[in-house]
């Protein structure tokens, strides 16, 4: 199956005043075309990094990458130029984020950013007035009471809910082939979440677009995601469909996560955290990156890297633990 | 809206009475003895105390307040000693002048400073922000009548590319009195040349003013834009594709501006304060150099109304930034 | 179904969050590590090493410049006739004056002057304004409403003309001049010391010191004041530079200094009359004010960057 998204061995450091910070190591990871992939992992493991890095939205310095390559379509994106990347962010790839509070700005009209970002993705000559048009579609679209009158609020007049459905028409105003939803939900009252989660869901499969959803949330993510990866310092140390991480999690990192939330399906009589925290990415341990937190560390994984092997035909995990039952397949 | 300005009003009318009080409470724990002064050197004892049972000089100080305050209230600031007329009279010759000059140097810092603190934030780090920031730096430092009279040396004597000081050239006739400000009269007479001359007039010092104004508004603007641009917002803008220069000149100039507002509103004020120090330098008739002059011969119903009308303007600015400020930020309008 | 949320860098700026893993325990340690990269920030900056430099040859030349002056005779006055307005020289570095004084000799012995006037003003302004905000930031009444709008008041009007109008009224005079610069300077740290203890009187902690009985005496001089000092010592620094070129104002005017005596603002008033033909005269007093005050505003800025923990990246 042709990737529509393919990130390639991407390393991406921080130098910064305590040394460098290596945020993201040698990831790959693919979305294939209507795809709909979670990304999951605590805070600060590089999840946000890792997509913004390949859309050139980590600002550099202090961000540096050292290698990879992403192929968008088959091209590579990395190399474009600063306008070449524009070109493709809103229209091609849009991405929604955390906080709706903080991500629309408070002194411009609702109305004007949507225009404006919609003029930008269409390029020039698409015309004020069929943004306008299409703005107030987007609105509709995204379920947003009384869009006339919310096209001439301004932010504070909104609440979180409400931003967040005005972040979405304005990512989807163009019909992109990718969509990005960083942690889109965190910021909502639990209530909302849902809807909000439900609306992203269906708008997707409707317009036919891939979804990377970002979370620190396995719940949310198997809500909405057909396929999961999971991230832990830096590195992606499992990725498979949603039911399998669920089922038959493979990883120690995986277990840990499914065992330290309430799992609807499959209800635990204790809940365990994860002992330890993340390894001091200024210094990374050479071996696997989990190993100080793993309940079953050997020897043999503080030496060398740890490669991905794939254990079933979607089903990739970086563990030397995991037996190889895929080696000859 | 209204109500919010009347009530500024209101409380601008409070804190000029206190302002007054303090003038008033100061000038009169002077050392020297205002009847004596007012009466000249050759005025014989009985002459000072006939001079002060007719000011009033016997009577204690709050009454004497309450004195100055219904005179104030009846348009009376009382009479210099220097130039031998009302208060009022002089304030209203040589404000519009002031006023003018002030006006032209805070509009020279702002159109400046502005644009320069964008760009430095932009080329953060680069060499135009260093060349930025070090006019920024220069400016605050450096002495404004000392840069005045150094403008004055080299380009006004040394090259003669510039008047010397003044408000127009002795030769030229003067616009009917409208305003009192020489650009807006001459603007009303339809009198290009002399409007340009007055402009002329006015390069330097309003140059020596606005230096120390620009490089705070420079100073200001670009660590807010700084902050501004790593805002989630300007990701999000810069997510959906919107142009380079959309997001900075407007996405993030429109916030980064309402701090910078209030740094032009505390300048506007050092600004009227500078007058006095410009002024003497470029002989220029405003109320900084009446007020020095007042100052030097302890002449103080001038220096009390030059404090009381300079304090005046100051908060009237204040009011109007923050009615601007009201204007740019729908929260802070929605407020109100 | 949240994983444990763990501290760790923000995408753009992985340094800003404290607790990255490899932070060692101790506090003694922790608290030298910190010093040090305060120190490391400074050292990094070339305009706050530059103007630490100034300051350093400033406050040298203040102490010992009577004694390295080739003309110390100049420094309070003298009249020599026969080298007057001598234009710079081998010997005369920066020209001589109307009377034949020496200027590079009164511009250095100036810097005691300027140092002296420095220190006052801005040391009168702290005396009063601290304890006045802290006052002002620690009582809920009538107390707090009377100190601000006094407050509000003088700095309702221009500084300068205000100062004008007090030496005006106390008369000219290098004293008078410090007196009516430290009266006009104090509000500002009242403000800044008044909001900075009404916020960190709502900080969580110290809510919870008060739940716990700590006396408001107490919070003032263990929470309050303390985290009070950063910004305190920046805008000190700031002042000493402000407060130097404010005197030098009104010594220009002729309100402050009076000649002979060293100041570098009453130097220049006299040295404007000879221009453009004796143009040293008020040039190098100019460019003295104007390093000093640069030093002391970089040095400021140096502070800032270092002290505030925003800045730290």
């Amino acid at each position: 199956m042709e990737s529509l998204l393919a990130i390639r061995d991407l390393a991406l450091e921080f130098h910064t005043f305590d040394g460098v910070y290596q945020a993201i190591d040698h990831v790959s990871l693919a979305v294939a075309p209507g795809e709909a992939l979670g990304l999951v992992g605590e805070t600060g493991c590089g999840k946000s990094v890792l997509t913004r890095a390949a859309f050139g939205l980590v600002p550099s310095p202090p961000a540096r990458i050292s290698s990879g390559s992403v192929l968008f379509e088959g091209r590579e994106i990395l190399g474009l130029s600063p306008k070449e990347q524009r070109a493709m962010r809103g229209r091609d790839i849009a991405m929604i984020f955390q906080d709706p509070m903080t991500f629309i700005n408070p002194v411009f009209k609702i109305g004007t950013q949507l225009v404006d970002a919609i003029c930008a993705q269409k390029g020039r000559g698409f015309g004020k007035r069929r943004a306008r048009e299409l703005a107030l579609t987007m609105l509709e679209k995204v379920q947003l009471p009384n869009p006339l009158r919310q096209f001439e609020s301004y932010p504070h007049q909104l609440s979180g809910g409400m931003r967040q459905r005005v972040l979405i028409a304005m990512a989807l105003a163009a019909e992109p082939k990718l969509l990005i939803a960083d942690e889109p939900t965190t910021a909502l009252d639990v209530t909302i979440q849902a809807q909000i989660l439900d609306l992203i869901a269906q708008l997707v499969e409707d317009m036919g677009i891939s979804l990377i959803m970002i979370s620190h949330d396995l719940g949310v993510v198997s809500q909405v995601c057909s396929r999961v990866a999971v991230m832990y310092a830096g590195q992606i140390v499992e990725d498979a469909p949603v039911a399998e991480i669920f089922d038959d999690p493979l990883h120690p990192y995986t277990r840990g996560l499914l065992a330290s939330v309430p799992h609807p399906l499959r209800p635990a009589n204790k809940l365990e955290g994860i002992s330890g925290s993340l390894p001091n990415l200024y210094a990374p341990p050479p071996g696997c990156r989990f190993a100080e937190r793993c309940p079953h560390v050997t020897e043999s994984c503080l030496k060398g890297r740890i490669g991905q092997k794939y254990i079933g035909k979607q089903h990739k995990v970086a563990c030397i633990a995991v037996e190889d039952t895929m080696q000859h397949a | 809206m209204g109500h919010l300005i009347l009530r500024r009003l209101l409380l601008m009318v409070v804190m000029l009475i206190g302002l007054m009080a303090i003038v008033f409470a100061i000038s009169n724990i002077a050392p020297g003895d205002p009847a004596r002064l007012a009466a000249g050197p050759d005025a014989t004892n009985e002459m000072v105390e006939a001079l002060r049972i007719e000011r009033g000089l016997d009577r204690p100080i709050y009454v004497r307040f309450g004195i100055y305050l219904s005179n104030l209230a009846s348009g009376d600031l009382g009479t210099s000693l220097l130039t031998r007329r009302p208060v009022l009279a002089d304030i209203a010759r040589y404000f519009p002048a002031t006023f003018e000059l002030v006006l032209f140097s805070i509009g020279i810092a702002i159109v400046l400073g502005v644009p320069l603190g964008m760009l430095g934030a932009v080329f953060h780090n680069r060499f135009a922000d260093h060349s930025i920031r070090f006019v920024a730096v220069s400016g605050v430092a450096l002495p404004m009548f000392w840069l005045g009279l150094m403008l004055q040396w080299y380009l006004a004597l040394k090259l003669d590319l510039f008047p010397l000081g003044g408000r127009l050239g002795i030769m030229t006739p003067r616009p009917e009195a409208i305003t009192g400000m020489l650009t807006v009269d001459t603007l009303l007479a339809g009198d290009f040349k002399t409007f340009r001359e007055a402009i002329w007039y006015m390069v330097l010092p309003a140059t020596a003013l606005s230096l120390p104004a620009l490089a705070s508004i420079i100073r200001v603007n670009r660590a807010e834009m700084l902050e501004t641009l790593n805002k989630d917002y300007i990701l999000n803008a810069r997510a959906q594709g919107i142009g380079p220069f959309r997001v900075v000149a407007a996405y993030a100039l429109k916030n980064a501006i309402l701090p910078t507002l209030a740094m032009i509103g505390l300048r506007f004020g050092w600004m009227l304060g500078g007058t006095v120090l410009v002024e003497g330098v470029f002989d220029y008739p405003g109320v900084g150099l009446y007020a020095t002059k007042a100052a030097v011969s302890s002449d103080f119903d001038p220096i009390i109304a030059v404090t009381l009308v300079l304090g005046a303007s100051f908060m009237l600015v204040n009011l109007l930034i923050d009615l601007t400020y009201a204007l740019l930020d729908p929260r802070v309008r929605s407020q109100i | 179904m949240n994983v444990a949320e763990t501290a760790a860098p923000v995408i753009g700026r992985p340094a800003d969050q404290n607790g990255l893993p490899d932070s060692p325990g101790t506090p003694e340690i922790d608290r030298f590590r910190e010093y040090r990269r305060m120190w490391s920030t400074f050292r990094r900056s070339y305009s706050a090493m530059l103007g630490l430099t100034i300051i350093v040859i400033f406050l040298i030349l203040a102490a010992i410049g009577p004694w390295i002056v080739p003309f110390p005779e100049d420094a309070l006055g003298s009249i020599n006739l026969d080298r007057k307005l001598l234009p710079p020289s081998a010997i005369h570095w920066f020209g001589t004056d109307e009377v034949g004084m020496d200027i590079y000799t009164r511009v250095v012995v100036g810097a005691r002057t300027t140092l002296w006037i420095g220190l006052t003003i801005t040391g009168i302004a702290m005396l009063i304004g601290v304890p006045l905000g802290l006052i002002a930031g620690i009582s809920d009444s009538w107390v707090r409403e009377a100190i601000m709008r006094v407050t509000d008041v003088f700095l309702s009007v221009p500084g300068l003309i205000l100062a004008v109008a007090i030496v005006g009224a106390l008369g000219p005079g290098i004293m008078n001049a410090m007196i009516a610069l430290s009266l006009v300077w104090w509000p500002g740290y009242v403000r800044l010391v008044q909001s900075k203890a009404l916020s960190i009187r709502n900080e969580t902690y110290v809510e919870a010191a008060r739940s716990i009985g700590a006396s408001e005496l107490r919070i003032v001089f263990v929470h309050v004041l303390p985290n009070c000092m950063s910004p305190i010592v920046v805008k000190a620094s700031m002042d000493m530079g402000m407060a130097i070129l404010g005197a030098a104002s009104l010594g220009f005017l002729g309100l402050g200094a009076q000649p002979p005596y060293p100041e570098w603002g009453a130097m220049i008033s006299i040295g404007k009359n000879y221009l453009p033909d004796w143009w040293w005269y008020s040039l190098f007093p100019g460019l003295a004010i104007y390093l000093t005050v640069l030093g002391f505003n970089l040095v400021g800025d140096g502070l800032r960057d270092m002290l505030d923990p925003r800045q730290r990246s």
